[in-house]
Formats: C-alpha cells, sequence, structure tokens
C-alpha cells in the first residue's frame, strides 16, 4: 500500500538553492522513499485541502514502507536545525555583514559601487530597482524576469548612468574581480561586451590562455539585442570600453542582434577609435550585407576561438591583417586531427554513427549547431536552431546526432544549474556512452567561480566504470571530447585536473571548443568514407 | 564612468556562494538577506512608480499622522453604561452587540465567539436558556456590529451588550483639540470568562457583580480623582509600565499594579461597605491583564484620529474576529475593512492541550500591535518571551524586525534594553509590502469551543492578503 504524508513548514522560506540542497538530501535518504519538495503547493498539487500558502514549505513523502517516510521526516528537522545551527554560528562569529535593504547597505558601506542579485525572478527586478536606485550597478544574475520589466529597469538604469547587466547574466569580470560564474582571467587590454555568459568564458580562458588579458568584461543579459530592449546596455558598455583609458581593444559577443540594433552597433563602432572584433554566433557573412561598407576597425569572427585570437592579435597593436598567431593555431591543430583521427577510427566499433554534444553553457551548444548547419549536418535539439522542428523526448538517447543544453528549462525544471550539480548530465553522459550507435560525445567542463569546486570527484568514478568496460570488449570504446573552460588561476586547479582526465584512453582534451567541434565532425566525415 | 577605475565594492542578494566568492577576492562590502516582497514582477514595479510619484503626499500625511499618534494623551476619565454612551445603541425594534474584530454573520461565527454572543443575550435577559438565545441569534434579530465603528474595543470575543459598564478614555494632548473619546468594558479576569465564550451560570453571576459592585466603585474612584487631577493620566501608567517589563498586550501586571496604586488612595474614603471595597480589590489583584482593556481603549484613542488624514499609508487598525482577520488603511478615506482568514497561532499549549483545539487568532488586542505596543515592544517584556516559546534574544530580534515597517517612534513609550528606544509606531503599508515583514502579534489562543477558556500563548503574523488588498486599494486612492 503506498503510504502519503504531507509536510507544511509555516512562514519557511528557502531560497532556489537551499531548496535544492533539501530535495537532494531528502532524494538520498531511500530509493524506495519518493519526496517532493516545493515553496507552496506544487501547480499540480491534488490532494486533500492544506493550509499552504506561496511562503510556506510544502512537502510530500510518499512511500510504501512507512518507516522510511518516519526517517524523511526526521532528516527535514534535521535540515533545520542545522540551517538554524548554521546561521546562528555566523552571528557569533561575525563573519558574514549584513543590512536589511540596499537603502541600509549604501548609507553603512558608502564604497559600495555594484549590486549582485540572484534571488528569485518573480522579485528581481523590485530588487534590482532599489539598488539602481542607491545608484548602484548592478549584475542581474536572476532569470524569469519579463521583457517587459527588462525594459523598464534598463529605462531607468540608462537615464542614470548605471549599468544593468542582464537579467539572466551569468558572467562579468569588472576591476579584475569575476562576478558571479567567471574565471580568473590575466588583466590586460581587451574589453569585452557580452550577451552571453558561456561565450564570455570560453573567450576570456582561452585569451588569458595565450597571453592575452581582459580589462573588463560586461554581460548585458541574453535578451538585450532584442528588438524590445532595443541593446541598452550593449551600447552603454561600448560606449565605456570606448572611452576607457585601460582598453586598446573591444570584442563584441552575443547571438545574432535585431537589424535595428545591429545598426546601431554598426553606427557606434564606426565612432569608436578603437579596434573591435564582433562574434555574433550564428550570424552568416550574408546577414552584414545590409551594413556594408562596414567600417574598417570592425573585424567579424564567426566561432569563440576566431574570436579570441583576432582580438589578442589585434591587441598587440602591430600590423596584423593576415593574423599569423591564429594561422599557426589552425595549422597546429589540423596536424593534431591527423594524428588522432586515425587512432579513433581504429578503436571505434561498427554501427556506431551518431553526434552526440551534451553541455551545461549554452553559448558552446549553439556553436557546434552553427557548424553541424553549415556542414549541412542534421541534428536534433531542445536549443536553437532545431529546437522546433525537434519533435522528440529528449530525455533519452536517441538515434540522432543530438545536441543538448542541459541549462534551459527542459532539464533544469526542479534541478540546479548543471554548472554547479552534474547528477543530470552524468547520469545522460553514462546512458549515451553506454548506447551502441553513440560515435562520438563531447562535452564541457567550465571551472571558475560559481562552478563545481571539485569536478573530477563527480567523474572519476564513472570514467574508471568506462575505462573498465573498454578493458572488458574494445567494441565499448567510445571517445569523449572534453571542452575545458577555465584558467590555471581558477580555483578547480586546471593544471590537476587535465592531469587526471588525460590518463582515461577514451578521453580528449580541448582548451578550444572550437577544435573539439572540428575533431568530432572530420569524425563523422570518416563515418561517411566508412560505409 | 568612475566605477572602473576604483576598486569593487559589491553588496550579494541571493546566492551565498556568490558572497563567499567576492569575500575572498576582497570585493564583498555585505551581503543583504533576501526576503520576497508581497507582490511581484512587473505589478510591483508600477506600484513603486506610482508610490514615488506620490512620495511626498504620502509622506506629508504620515508625518501628520505619526505627530497626532506620539502626542496622543489618552486620560481615563470616567466611565457609564453601554447604551447611555454608544449612539443608537439600543434600538426600540432590534436587539444590539458589539463584538471583536470585522464585521461576522451568524453562519461564520467562531465558537468562543458564539459562546460569548449567547452568554450576553442571556446577560440582557433577551432570552431565559442557551437554545432560546441561539434562536434569538440565528433569528437575526440581533443586529451585530465590530466594536471598533463605536469607539470600542474588547479583548478575544470582545462582545459589549447594551447593560454592561464601560471604560470612558479621552484625549487630552494640548496639541490636539479633538474630543475624541474610547471606550472598554472591565476586564473579567482569567479562565472560564465571557471573552473566552464561556456562558454558565458562574460567569453571569460574575458579571452581573462587576455591573452592580465593581462598577459604582470604579465609577466614584474616578470622579474624585477627575475632579482633583482630570482623570488618571493612562499615557504616564503606561510608559513606566513598558520599564517595568510589561509589553501592554501579553503582560499587563505592572501597569495593573500602577493603577491599583492610582486608585488606593481614594478608595479608603468612598462611600462604600468596607468589605465591598476589599472584593473589589482583590478582583482587580488577581487578574494580572486588568489594564490591558485600557491600554486598547488608549491605542484605540490615538489611532481613531489618523483615519481622516488622506494619503496617509500606516495601518489604522488590526482586529480578528476568530473567524477572519480585518485591518483598515488611515489614508483611505472611509477605509473599508480588508479581510483574510484569521490565522492559528504558531503557540505553546497549557498540558493536554494542542493546536487541534486550538480557535484562530482572535480580539481586538491586535489595536495595541498597531499603536507600537504589545509584539512591537516585546524587548521591553523578557518574561514574557519564554511564555510565548521564545527566548529573550528573539523578542529583540521582533521588535527591531518590526522597526523595518514602521514609519517612526514613540517619544513616551520606551524600550529600556534598547537605550531607551521609543517602541516602533506606525505600521506603514509600503514597507510591508516591498520587505515581505508582516506584522507580529502576541496573543492568547483561545480553545474553539466555547466556554473552555484560554489554552495558551503564542505569536501570529496577520495574513499578507490582507495587505495586498489594501496595496491596491490604496494605489487606487492615491490616484483621486
Amino acid at each position: 500500500m503506498l503510504h502519503k504524508k504531507y509536510l507544511i513548514k509555516r512562514g519557511e522560506y528557502l531560497d532556489s538553492v537551499s531548496l535544492m540542497i533539501l530535495t537532494s538530501q531528502m532524494q538520498k535518504i531511500d530509493t524506495q522513499l519518493n519526496v517532493k519538495v516545493n515553496m507552496g503547493l506544487p501547480a499540480d498539487y491534488k490532494g486533500p485541502l492544506l493550509d499552504c500558502g506561496p511562503l510556506d514549505l510544502f512537502l510530500q513523502f510518499e512511500s510504501t514502507h512507512e518507516k522510511l517516510i518516519e526517517k524523511g521526516l526526521k532528516e527535514v528537522e534535521l535540515f533545520f536545525s542545522q540551517k538554524g545551527a548554521d546561521s546562528k554560528e555566523q552571528q557569533q562569529v561575525g563573519s558574514t555583514k549584513t543590512a536589511s535593504s540596499f537603502n541600509e547597505a549604501k548609507n553603512l558601506y558608502p564604497q559600495s559601487n555594484v549590486a549582485l542579485i540572484s534571488v528569485s525572478g518573480t522579485y528581481a527586478s523590485f530588487m534590482a530597482l532599489q539598488a539602481l536606485k542607491e545608484n548602484l550597478h548592478v549584475l542581474l544574475f536572476s532569470d524569469n524576469v519579463s521583457l517587459e520589466e527588462e525594459r523598464y529597469l534598463k529605462e531607468f538604469a540608462k537615464q542614470k548612468g548605471l549599468l544593468l547587466m542582464g537579467p539572466d547574466c551569468g558572467t562579468a569580470i569588472l576591476n579584475g574581480v569575476p562576478l558571479a560564474f567567471a574565471n580568473k582571467v590575466r588583466k590586460g587590454s581587451i574589453g569585452i561586451v557580452g550577451a552571453s555568459g558561456t561565450g564570455m568564458q570560453e573567450v576570456t580562458s582561452l585569451l588569458s590562455g595565450i597571453g592575452g588579458g581582459i580589462a573588463l568584461a560586461i554581460g548585458t543579459g541574453g535578451r538585450d539585442l532584442k528588438k524590445e530592449i532595443g541593446g541598452i546596455t550593449f551600447l552603454m558598455g561600448l560606449e565605456l570600453l570606448k572611452d576607457d583609458p585601460l582598453v586598446n581593444t573591444i570584442i563584441l559577443l552575443s547571438k545574432p542582434p535585431h537589424d535595428e540594433v545591429l545598426k546601431k552597433i554598426v553606427e557606434e563602432v564606426a565612432k569608436c577609435p578603437k579596434k573591435v572584433v564582433a562574434l555574433f554566433l550564428g550570424s552568416s557573412i550574408e546577414s552584414y550585407d545590409k551594413f556594408l561598407p562596414l567600417p574598417s576597425n570592425l573585424t567579424l569572427t564567426f566561432n569563440l576561438e576566431e574570436c579570441a585570437y583576432k582580438a589578442y592579435e589585434l591587441s598587440l597593436q602591430k600590423v596584423v591583417d593576415t593574423f599569423p598567431l591564429y594561422k599557426e593555431e589552425k595549422q597546429k591543430q589540423k596536424k593534431r586531427r591527423e594524428e588522432v583521427i586515425p587512432k579513433l577510427l581504429s578503436k571505434l566499433g561498427p554501427k556506431r554513427e551518431f553526434l552526440k554534444g551534451l553541455y551545461s553553457g549554452g553559448t558552446l551548444a549553439l556553436e557546434i549547431q552553427n557548424s553541424l548547419n553549415t556542414m549541412k549536418i542534421e541534428f536534433v535539439s531542445n536549443c536553437g536552431s532545431a529546437e522546433e522542428s525537434t519533435h522528440l523526448d529528449l530525455h533519452s538517447p536517441s538515434p540522432h546526432h543530438t545536441i543538448i543544453d542541459f541549462g534551459e528549462d527542459y532539464f533544469t525544471k526542479g534541478q540546479l544549474h548543471p554548472m554547479i550539480d552534474f547528477t543530470t548530465r552524468l547520469k545522460r553522459i553514462q546512458k549515451e556512452y553506454r548506447d551502441s550507435q553513440t560515435r562520438v560525445i563531447l562535452f564541457d567542463l567550465v571551472l571558475g567561480n560559481g562552478s563545481h569546486p571539485n569536478p573530477f570527484q563527480e567523474l572519476k568514478e564513472i570514467f574508471d566504470s568506462f575505462e573498465a568496460e573498454i578493458k572488458e570488449s574494445p567494441y565499448n570504446f567510445v571517445p569523449l571530447f572534453i571542452s575545458l573552460v577555465g584558467t590555471t588561476d581558477d580555483q578547480q586547479n586546471l593544471l590537476k585536473l587535465r592531469g587526471d582526465l588525460e590518463k582515461y584512453s577514451f578521453i580528449t582534451l580541448f582548451k578550444s571548443h572550437q577544435e573539439a567541434i572540428l575533431m568530432a565532425t572530420s569524425l563523422l566525415q570518416n563515418l561517411q568514407e566508412e560505409f | 564612468m568612475s566605477l572602473f577605475h576604483q576598486s569593487l565594492n559589491v553588496i550579494n542578494m541571493g546566492l551565498s556562494s556568490f558572497a563567499s566568492d567576492l569575500e575572498r577576492e576582497k570585493a564583498l562590502s555585505c551581503s543583504i538577506p533576501f526576503r520576497p516582497p508581497l507582490l511581484t514582477g512587473l505589478e510591483l514595479l508600477r506600484a513603486d512608480a506610482l508610490l514615488t510619484k506620490h512620495h511626498q503626499r504620502i509622506e506629508e500625511a504620515n508625518s501628520k499622522a505619526l505627530s497626532l499618534l506620539k502626542e496622543s494623551t489618552p486620560y481615563l476619565t470616567s466611565m457609564g453604561i453601554a447604551k447611555d454612551l454608544l449612539p443608537n445603541f439600543q434600538s426600540s425594534k432590534n436587539f444590539k452587540l458589539l463584538h471583536a474584530g470585522p464585521p461576522v454573520s451568524y453562519e461564520t461565527i467562531c465558537g468562543p465567539l458564539k459562546g460569548a454572543l449567547l452568554g450576553a443575550i442571556l446577560y440582557e435577559n433577551w432570552a431565559t436558556t442557551l437554545d432560546e438565545a441561539d434562536r434569538v441569534l440565528a433569528s437575526g434579530k440581533v443586529e451585530l456590529s465590530p466594536c471598533h465603528d463605536f469607539a470600542c474595543v474588547g479583548p478575544m470575543a470582545g462582545v459589549i451588550s447594551p447593560s454592561m459598564p464601560l471604560f470612558i478614555i479621552e484625549e487630552k494632548s494640548s496639541q490636539n483639540k479633538s474630543l475624541n473619546k474610547s471606550y472598554a468594558t472591565m476586564n473579567e479576569g482569567l479562565g472560564k470568562v465571557l471573552r473566552f465564550g464561556a456562558n454558565s451560570v458562574e460567569v453571569m453571576t460574575k458579571l452581573r457583580w462587576m455591573e452592580k459592585n465593581l462598577y459604582p466603585i470604579l465609577k466614584s474612584s474616578l470622579e474624585v480623582i477627575s475632579k482633583s487631577e482630570g482623570g488618571i493620566n493612562l499615557k504616564l501608567l503606561m510608559s513606566m509600565a513598558l520599564h517595568m517589563g510589561d509589553e501592554l498586550h501579553n503582560r499587563n501586571r505592572a501597569a495593573t499594579s500602577l493603577f491599583v496604586r492610582k486608585i488606593s488612595e481614594v478608595l479608603p474614603f468612598l462611600d462604600f461597605p468596607r468589605e465591598e471595597l476589599v472584593n473589589a480589590l482583590k478582583f482587580i489583584n488577581s487578574n494580572d491583564h486588568f489594564f490591558l482593556n485600557l491600554s486598547m481603549a488608549a491605542s484605540k484613542l490615538a489611532l481613531d484620529q489618523i483615519t481622516t488624514i488622506h494619503h496617509s499609508s500606516l495601518i489604522s487598525l488590526m482586529a480578528r474576529n476568530g473567524t477572519n482577520f480585518g485591518i483598515k488603511i488611515a489614508g483611505i478615506p472611509n477605509s473599508p475593512w480588508f479581510t483574510a482568514p484569521s490565522p492559528l497561532v504558531k503557540a505553546l499549549y497549557f498540558p493536554t492541550y494542542s493546536e487541534a483545539d486550538a480557535n484562530p487568532d482572535l480580539g481586538d488586542s491586535a489595536i495595541t500591535e498597531t499603536f507600537g505596543l504589545g509584539a512591537f515592544a516585546m524587548a521591553a517584556a523578557p518574561a514574557i518571551t519564554q511564555f510565548v516559546g521564545g527566548n529573550f534574544s528573539d523578542a529583540t530580534k521582533y521588535t527591531l524586525e518590526m522597526g523595518q515597517i514602521t514609519s517612526g517612534t514613540h517619544q513616551s513609550y520606551q524600550i529600556p534594553s534598547l537605550d531607551f528606544k521609543g517602541c516602533p509606531l506606525g505600521i506603514d503599508l509600503r514597507k510591508v509590502i516591498t520587505t515581505g515583514i508582516l506584522p507580529i502579534i502576541n496573543t492568547g489562543v483561545a480553545h474553539k469551543l466555547p466556554g473552555i477558556g484560554q489554552i495558551g500563548a503564542g505569536i501570529v503574523r496577520a495574513p499578507r492578503e490582507i495587505f495586498v488588498k489594501a496595496f491596491h486599494q490604496f494605489l487606487l486612492s492615491l490616484e483621486n
């Protein structure tokens, strides 16, 4: 018999992360105990009438074993007693300075200049407004903020000469300090304005790795270049970089802007005395036709790696029309392919056809989609160009080239973001790895602030089992291409991580995602020769 | 932009991991713990815009209101019988009874209130048995009105019937030339009493004794005191009581003692048999909450005066009838009641009782919190915090928290442990909405069945829906 028990904790508001931590603790108790945790009654709730408001914590326990339900209830109490103890401890140690409002915070700490807001989207815009009223620039990490709210906030910010970075802005680097999800990069003379978090992470990490440096990375949030927003933050950022004496080269990074907005951007670039490198990921060269002639200081690029290299070379301020460093890198990559591909082909079993891209960063998922589109390779996906045409349930492997963005709602409803919690992605990597039709798997490991502090700990067990399976039978071999996004200064110890991962026979590491794409698609081309 | 050439100092609101990362970089100013406001998204932004537009008017109105509240000087001057004091209180056609909280109908009356109303019907001899009383009540022959509509306040069921004696509290502030008055009954004591829905013979006997014996004695005492010094200055007593560990809602022992001290000078000279005078004193001495009705009436007197100040965002009233919780807003002309179901109190229960036995929140006594006393002054009453299940640092925390939703502080009513800071005064509806902090109330809990009495005490938060409803109405009233 299935037992059900409800528990309401009145007024016990948990933020999204605490909620997830509680949920995952509950779910670890026993596989025979099903626990649902929610703020307020869940949308699909059909049980008895409960006195539960939107700010009350709702818990539902289900099990055929009553003892497990009791255990669950005890765990809940333990969670809350620990939570209370933690905060009491903090108060005693006095480590965290707090204020009750932005107004109070500005009065107590008048040197404050930026607000970092990551609360639930329903309330985030109001909090951002309070911060702007106190003359603070805002990094609005929260998503689920409506387009109208975004417009309202950005007009307000513009009027006050303040930056509103967001909503859904995951990355910024200001004055050398990484904010939210960002990497510890070398300081230098390149400034970036970007509407894409992981895109900025990849570009800044690559730049840092080849000797370049960042003065500033200004995030704008993913929708800034839509017609309705008109690029308010993007243009303000461009203006700032134009005037900043520490910046000599500017990178513009985004998905393709609305034409009206692109027009404004091109006009501003023309007025700018500095070199500008633009990557509007997904644009073809033809999409710029209506803006010809393009300003002479503008260099168009079509993938993240190209953008990073060209910007670096321009920042060196020698005459570089031919971009020799970039050319050299491409040569190196070609050579590497010539070495690696035959080895992989010799290990690949028969009937392995499909490419599986399992991404935590949306921009990287788009980048590979771009390449696949250019090569006219069809694929299914939960994001980007193939999202609408894909009519499959993407929660399980399928016999198609597949690109998945695990950061999309499709997968994140009720889960932590994949950059923090690997559970969902790891489950899928295992499924895909053991699928007999998988030819190659690509995934990204994004390091830096905000990301999981010890990724290898999460991966080791699974990779060990893959290695063991390959020893049992070579037919189990599937190449795994890992794009490492990060710098040697990030907390995750990049060098050690590389060392740990390289030990596996099936893993190939890449610092550039574009290189991983080329390597993977080369494997597919050889497929046509095989059959 | 100068930002980029200064050191970065970030204020974090949200994920604590971001704050730790910033601290590592030595770029964290502070963190702001997030509390969800009562509205969301675009609606909240629009409301904020409206409030900004009318900011000046609202602030001026609140300032005026706050002034009146601070200046208010309640004097207990005399007593009278309800039907003689209250306008239209006894019509020839209908019987009239007053009760605590917002308007209520027969179908929705909670147990204790019903018990009290039936008791009052018996007391007035409108029926001779409980069954008959119930029929009278159900028939609609009895007109029920909130105490608040008649400048009265009543704790718990708060029932006032025409024959009941009332305290008369008058405004004597030099700034205020109004002729405001407020009224309240004498507190019956603890246990099986009318205000908890008890209506047995003992209850009737006590009520009649209070009417026939206690009332004349107190009335005479007040006549003497009024003649010599204008009445009993309740402001003085209340401010002293706060210095002595009372919060004037759930803890009234000091104030009651000060009251007795005041009348003790006069009682021996009154023309009543000594035994009756002693019984009167014994009655008051046995009830540590005797002063409650007076602190409620004093609060009512002040708050009634701000109800005509248009555009004030202050809350002028909080009251419960055991079924619904209601508030009114000072700045909404002829403010309607904004109501929602009364919550259950987060309480400590007396032995053998539990939440399953509890009646939802009940009584006009939340008027004390509305005036900055009671739970708002909890830091002044350490003894009470143990009783309501917390500890002393919780008490201070609550008072400080209420400071975030009030627009000012009292001058005369101070809290010694907070360096004699004034009690948080003037609950600002705007702040309740934007901070999400709901006013807190210290209260006793009644058994949900009539006639059993108090079964515990604890803390309750006013329900959020009423503030949202009131806020929408307030915004509309601004644009007119």
